[in-house]
């Protein structure tokens, strides 16, 4: 729900695209999906389906009992899990990070507010070129040595 | 409660998020059915723990949440990237694997 305020999209419709027809086809395949797992569930013999299951003792599925099987018999399996966050959190950071050149060089312009201008005049077409393009003529000894230039000026 | 309850309302859960993914288009919406499907299996596992006596099913809905986890934030930060790219949010019209 955060993740939808944040990026919207509520304007676009939810429907496919492609009609009714593809739609059907869908919600026929997930009947007959449901249709085979009751199969699955009703063919399947197990007796203890329609009991309680047995008598368990007090502690069972408690936090103690849960971290102790983590702890001693899947311990690998609670490692390569610890991995796996780890993993998907760098590679979170390394997907919505902000990137330069993540964004279209034409869509530039137009976030800093400004319209879109043209390659070659100017404007900044390139991320990394803005500053060779942007500088005013005549400014080649400024370019050399900024700093020597800026005080004999104020 | 009987066991097969448990296991009918997780199959219902799997249907439902396996309709979302086949119908939806926003990936938003599709995490959210995968989302269902991930913990309808949760739900059979933990049904079936308790049916055996045994506590690793619960371990292993556990690892299941971690992987669900995982999947939610790789999704997630696929969405702002789009986002930020002012692509279309729409998993038809994202086909193509090059950035």
């Amino acid at each position: 729900v955060f993740v939808v305020a944040y990026v919207g999209g509520q304007d676009r419709p939810l429907s496919p695209r492609h009609g009714p027809g593809m739609r059907a086809i869908a919600l026929l395949f997930s009947g007959a999906l449901l249709v085979e797992i009751a199969i699955a569930i009703i063919g399947s013999g197990l007796k203890a389906l329609d009991s309680r299951g047995p008598h368990v003792p007090p502690g069972f599925g408690s936090p103690s009992a849960i971290g102790q099987l983590l702890l001693e018999r899947f311990l690998i399996a609670f490692e390569v899990a610890s991995f796996l966050l780890l993993i998907a959190a760098v590679g979170a950071v390394v997907l919505a990070g902000r990137r330069r050149g993540l964004e279209d060089p034409e869509t530039l312009p137009e976030r800093a507010g400004s319209s879109p201008m043209p390659r070659g005049e100017g404007g900044p077409s390139v991320p990394g070129e803005d500053e060779a393009t942007r500088l005013p003529s005549g400014g080649a000894e400024g370019l050399n040595d900024p700093a020597v230039e800026e005080p004999a000026v104020t | 409660v009987n066991v097969t309850w448990f296991l009918v309302l997780s199959a219902f859960l799997f249907c439902i998020g396996t309709t979302g993914v086949l119908t939806r288009r926003n990936p938003l919406v599709v995490l959210l059915s995968l989302e269902l499907m991930l913990n309808a299996g949760n739900l059979a596992l933990i049904a079936f723990a308790r049916m055996w006596g045994n506590g690793d099913g619960q371990v292993f809905a556990l690892v299941v949440m971690v992987i669900a986890a995982c999947e939610v934030v790789i999704g997630l930060g696929l969405i702002v990237a789009i986002y930020r790219r002012r692509l279309a949010i729409d998993v038809d019209e994202l086909s193509e694997m090059r950035g």
